[in-house]
């Protein structure tokens, strides 16, 4: 399987500290699939992304397909810079001419014109998440990474925010975490379970190269 | 109306400061000898004798100019040198002990090698560089290594220019350290700079005039240099710091593009 057909992800074995995190995961994701990582906490999916994303390497086993692709991710912790706007925020990870329009793109998931002027670092959790998704969702990409992104957000934020990921995701692949089979189903998402050190085998099997 | 904290502070300052001048004040009236200890109003006849004369504001800019053009030196190279020593581990390995050495060696020591080295004109200012050098390094290596990894993580993997990522994530954690080592800096090398051109004795300077008031006990002159040099040395701090200030709120003030 080449990049263009997609991520695959061959006999992942992870072992931290504690133990194996990870042993003998096998997943594949088709170009522009909407696929939910689900599990109990501490069951690897975290892991799982950072290797999908080349931020960990697998101490067992491949990813194939992600050579040229970019990532975008909303981490589980907001990862902002807390000086700065929540518009310079989501700039930073923009290139220079972009045609995106940041505040209007912040504004659609709810939040007002004082919130966008306002250090990152004053704003609630909540607010901070939101701006962590726009930067996710704006930044160019070829998958993006959604890591217990909505988690914080009130009912009716979440449905905002939803709507929000939805209008902006343009065909590509979306990788959520979530413990939340509601949010996959949000989504369209298929649903891959991830369980510690026990293996799920999930997805179509990977291709022989 | 109740008075602001910074009020309250400034207020406290006072009281502190006008409590010492009455002591010296009551001293120099005790001991009753003005060579040994002037009193406040006699340093104050002599900074005001001083200050009409061009020779004194000569002195004046003369020193600040080759303290702090030490001080800006020492502040730039410190800082390229813990930039390469982030970078390259070799760097590191080389430019640390050199730092260690710089930081333990005696200013005395300094200025003896430095007047055989360098002409005595540039004295203040090769003896101020290297006060600066090792405290402004350490500073900018400690700040660069502690930037926040998960922010930098963050920044790989979304591509995040490198320019950006010196103006997001490390001058922020920078500069609130850099700050105060800089203010510490400019009193360091203010006094170093001084003591060595009291003994280098460059024509025309701050320690040169220190020097002759009081080779000619004029005791009220020495004073008011004194008070000179602390003024110039609080000023230069203040600007350094104002300067700093400014670029840091310049920095967040500003989007990304």
């Amino acid at each position: 399987m080449n990049a263009a057909s997609g991520i695959v992800l061959e006999h992942l074995g992870k072992t931290f500290g504690g133990g194996p995190v990870l042993q003998g995961f096998s997943a594949s994701v088709a170009p522009g699939e909407a696929v939910a990582l689900m599990g109990a906490s501490g069951g690897g999916k975290t892991t799982l992304a950072r290797i999908i994303m080349g931020l960990e390497k697998p101490d067992t086993g491949r990813v194939l397909g992600t050579e040229h692709l970019r990532f975008a991710c909303v981490f589980q912790e907001d990862r902002l810079c807390e000086g700065f706007t929540a518009v310079a925020n989501v700039a930073l990870v923009l290139p220079r001419h972009s045609p995106v329009d940041v505040p209007a793109a912040l504004r659609q998931t709810g939040l007002s014109a004082e919130e966008l002027a306002k250090p990152a670092g004053k704003l609630s959790g909540g607010e901070k998440r939101r701006v962590a998704l726009v930067r996710a969702m704006e930044a160019p990409s070829d998958v993006v990474v959604l890591d217990e992104a909505f988690k914080g957000l009130d009912a009716a934020s979440r449905l905002q925010a939803y709507a929000y990921v939805k209008s902006r995701l343009a065909g590509r692949t979306l990788l959520l975490i979530t413990h939340d089979p509601a949010e996959a189903e949000a989504f369209g998402a298929r649903v891959v379970p991830v369980q510690k050190a026990g293996g799920a085998e999930a997805g179509p099997p990977p291709a022989d190269d | 109306m109740k008075a602001s904290p910074k009020t309250k502070k400034a207020l406290a300052m006072l009281v502190g400061v006008v409590f010492w001048l009455v002591v010296w004040q009551v001293a120099s009236l005790l001991i009753a000898e003005r060579l040994f200890l002037p009193s406040p109003l006699d340093v104050v006849r002599a900074l005001g004798q001083l200050a009409v004369t061009g020779q004194f504001w000569a002195a004046c800019g003369t020193s600040l100019l080759r303290i702090a053009g030490g001080f800006v030196l020492g502040l730039v190279l410190g800082a390229l040198l813990a930039v390469l020593s982030a970078a390259f581990r070799v760097a590191e390995i080389l430019i640390s002990p050199m730092m260690q050495l710089v930081r333990a060696t005696p200013v005395a020591s300094f200025i003896i090698l430095a007047l055989v080295w360098v002409n005595v004109r540039y004295l203040s200012t090769f003896v101020s560089l290297l006060i600066v050098l090792p405290v402004i390094y350490s500073t900018v290596r400690s700040g660069i290594a502690a930037a926040d990894g998960q922010l930098l993580e963050m920044a790989d993997v979304f591509h995040v220019r490198f320019w950006r990522r010196v103006r997001f994530i490390y001058l922020p954690a920078l500069l609130p350290p850099l700050m105060g080592a800089a203010e510490l800096a400019v009193g360091m090398c203010w006094k170093s700079g001084v003591a060595a051109e009291v003994i280098g004795l460059p024509a025309g300077t701050i320690g040169e005039r220190l020097y002759q008031a009081k080779i000619f006990l004029q005791t009220p002159d020495l004073f008011a240099w004194t008070v000179v040099i602390i003024l110039l040395s609080w000023g230069f701090g203040r600007l350094v710091l104002f300067l700093m200030r400014f670029a840091s709120r310049a920095l967040e003030g500003g989007a990304a593009r």
